[in-house]
């Protein structure tokens, strides 16, 4: 009679436990899935990613220069055309177009946007100070600002448009 | 003592959590566990089935009207697990409606409706009608066609209610119409209002099951028997096997999503099984004497299962049998009028208005595998490049261009084929073909192929292809191009406009269309905004403008529609007639 009631309980505890994990697993899977969301299937891989943003001619040796990437947003179901993805810092150097250098705005310590400053760059959000290269010289940031791929062609600015990791001392581009 | 039972102390000190466990489970039961009793614990594990996944579902899903569809279908079609998770809410809730019955049954059957349990039936059988209100806020979220059509009707049968339909309908949709604030407050009343009033009803009714003990088969068996472990092995199993059911049915089936709710549509809408009683019971009583199928005869019946702990009170066979057989009854009418219901679906107009609607569904969900643009996914139905130019063709242009399959007009040049060589040759060979000007009151180009013979023709079309030629497309003959160009600069040009004109006649006074650029977008798009233009047609043209009649993006979507015909046939015209038709 003892072994009947040991297994019964055995049963009830195992049987609850499944049936809890049937309800479990699927809703935990489902929000561990969205951390990294696949790709929207039907959308063609994007184009090499180079995209004009402004005019070598029209860019002062000495004075960075803010631009804005444009493009389709793709944001989980949405695309929408047409929307600004991400700011640059665009400096040249002379007249070579070799000189040319592309800074994302992003602050590579927490993300808001680098504004000038009379000793190059500053972040407004936690005051880290970069050189007018981009070189962090005082404040939170870990790393200096992060450099864009970048290149003229026919007199435009062309640029490569890359996300990074923040907070980290080592630069990481963070994909999608 | 060795390290549980340390803990279990520790804990106890504590909290006094696993003293209350125990207590918890120690409900009696006497006569020992018995197999039909186990559906009460089956809807407590389906009711968490609910919980955990609609609270997975709104980590992805947005209440909006253009956004619902959209997070729905991405939920389903692009997440992995999304599909599973939505089909165990979806069929969890069939599950629900099913045990819901199964456990009324029981308790009648058993007399666990009699004293002193008569409230809590009356709490159970309110906690039924809120699972029904559950699954009614919830069809609608996922914005589609059938969930936002089916809930259009179910409000609206509420605002039919006499007295207070009107104002609860009101409140339900937030306002008059259905549409943003109907969704969140559906949305309001499916997570958080309905779920916080079944736990506590839920709990409550679990209370007083508690403190009556549960009714069991007292005098048979042991008296002192307890839930716990007996029942509980039993109840564990039934739970196991019924969300094992429901696992299998969203596997096997999911949930179709529908089209993008649009207002304008039509629709066959037919709600779940378990409310087609009730859809077809509407059917039997028209206009004002429809408050008897929509509430007399609902709430009797319910008021009836209601009252039963006060109506079936003897242990009388044959009294019993009297008091329960007209809900015996109503079972199999409700069962006769879903059976109805359900035939009904096999009639020709429903089947096809289904094909349609699906077909409709299906593109919408191919159309989203590409993104879905700001404005939602309606406008993307609508704008849908494989239909969307064929139908502004038939609106704007069909009345009078005929086109294969779209119109059959006669009062300008049939388009099919248009700017391919076969048009061009037709058109240089016999302008006044019966499909081609001969459908306009322009009747000034004579037939060409005598003037220029056979090569002169072919040379001339090559050349005429070459205007609005694209990559991609079969490349022109480049001699032959030469050809024509130099043959239509020399002998076309008294009449038609264009570069290199040798014609003394004043431009303006020469009204047949330059073809430089004859079949290019630029081209066709000049004819549709200002076909009356001096490098068109002219004075004589009898073409409405379409300046203002189509949008930038439609004049683009039909500009593509035309270019799209190059491809069909062009009417097949070998030589001019005989006699010139009059």
């Amino acid at each position: 009679m003892v072994d009947r009631r040991k297994a019964l309980k055995v049963v009830a505890g195992i049987t609850g436990a499944a049936a809890v994990g049937m309800a479990v697993v699927p809703a935990a899977a489902v929000v561990a899935a969205s951390a990294s969301p696949p790709r929207l299937p039907g959308r063609p891989d994007d184009d090499d990613g180079w995209q004009a943003i402004a005019r070598w001619d029209d860019l002062v040796v000495g004075t960075p220069r803010q631009a804005h990437i444009v493009g389709a947003e793709v944001d989980a179901w949405s695309v929408s055309p047409d929307r600004r993805l991400g700011t640059v810092w665009l400096l040249r150097g002379g007249e070579d177009t070799a000189s040319l250098r592309a800074l994302s705005a992003v602050c590579p310590h927490l993300g808001c946007i680098i504004e000038r400053s009379d000793a190059g760059f500053v972040c407004p959000c936690h005051v880290s100070d970069f050189s007018p290269v981009g070189a962090a010289l005082r404040g939170p940031s870990p790393r200096s600002m992060d450099p864009i791929e970048s290149r003229v062609r026919e007199g435009r600015v062309e640029v490569r448009w890359a996300r990074f990791r923040q907070g980290t001392a080592e630069r990481i581009r963070e994909e999608g | 003592m060795d390290a549980p039972s340390r803990w279990k102390a520790f804990l106890e000190e504590r909290t006094g959590l696993p003293g209350a466990l125990s207590r918890a489970v120690d409900v009696a039961m006497p006569g020992g566990p018995r197999w039909r009793r186990v559906f009460g614990a089956s809807l407590v594990a389906l009711l968490l089935l609910e919980a955990l996944t609609g609270a997975a579902m709104m980590t992805v899903y947005s209440p909006g009207t253009s956004a619902a569809w959209s997070s729905t279908w991405y939920l389903d079609a692009v997440l992995p697990w999304g599909r599973l998770v939505r089909g165990l809410h979806h069929f969890g809730t069939h599950a629900i409606v099913v045990l819901l019955g199964l456990h009324l049954v029981q308790v009648v059957l058993d007399r666990a409706t009699r004293r002193p349990r008569e409230l809590n039936h009356l709490l159970g059988l309110g906690l039924g009608g809120l699972a029904l209100f559950a699954a009614m806020t919830g069809f609608p979220l996922a914005w589609d066609q059938r969930g936002y059509w089916v809930s259009r009707i179910e409000t609206g049968i509420i605002g039919s209610v006499p007295v207070v339909g009107p104002l609860l309908k009101r409140f339900l949709l937030g306002g008059a119409h259905y549409g943003q604030l109907t969704l969140t407050r559906f949305y309001t009343l499916h997570v958080w209002v309905v779920p916080l009033a079944l736990l506590l009803g839920v709990w409550a009714h679990v209370a007083m099951v508690r403190r009556h003990g549960l009714k069991g088969d007292a005098g048979r068996g042991d008296p002192e028997a307890r839930w716990w472990p007996g029942q509980a092995a039993r109840d564990g199993a039934a739970a196991l096997l019924t969300l094992s059911v429901v696992t299998w049915m969203a596997r096997r089936w999911g949930v179709t999503l529908d089209a993008p709710a649009d207002p304008a549509s039509h629709f066959p809408a037919v709600p779940e099984w378990f409310f087609s009683p009730l859809s077809q019971l509407l059917r039997y009583f028209p206009g004002p004497w429809q408050v008897i199928g929509t509430m007399l005869i609902p709430g009797a019946l319910t008021t009836y299962v209601a009252l039963l702990p006060w109506i079936d009170r003897s242990e009388s066979r044959w009294r019993r049998a009297l008091v329960l057989t007209p809900l015996l009854l109503a079972a199999l009418g409700a069962a006769a009028l879903g059976v109805e219901q359900r035939r009904g679906l096999a009639s020709p107009a429903f089947v096809r208005s289904l094909r349609e609607a699906r077909a409709t569904a299906g593109r919408a969900r191919a159309l989203a595998r590409r993104g879905i643009p700001p404005e939602g996914p309606l406008e993307m139905v609508r704008n849908d490049p494989a239909v969307r130019p064929g139908e502004l063709f038939a609106q704007h242009c069909g009345t009078c261009h005929a086109v294969r399959g779209v119109s059959q007009q006669r009062k300008g040049p049939r388009l099919d084929g248009f700017g391919s060589r076969g048009w061009a040759t037709a058109f240089v060979v016999w302008p006044d073909h019966p499909e081609l000007m001969g459908t306009t009151e322009i009747h000034d180009m004579p037939p060409q192929r005598r003037r220029l013979r056979d090569e002169g023709v072919r040379a001339v079309a090559e050349w005429l292809y070459s205007r609005g030629y694209e990559p991609g497309e079969p490349a022109p003959d480049a001699a032959l191009v030469a050809a024509g160009e130099a043959i239509y600069r020399r002998r076309c040009t008294t009449c038609h406009q264009g570069e290199g004109d040798t014609s003394e006649t004043e431009a303006a006074d020469r009204d047949a269309p330059n073809l430089d650029a004859w079949g290019s977008r630029a081209y066709i798009r000049s004819q549709i905004v200002n076909p009356g233009a001096p490098e068109n047609y002219g004075a004589r043209n009898r073409m409405p403008r379409f300046h203002d009649r189509l949008t930038e993006r439609e004049l683009g979507m039909v500009v593509d529609y035309v270019r799209s015909l190059r491809v069909r046939p062009a009417p097949a015209v070998r030589d001019e007639p005989e006699a010139p038709t009059p």
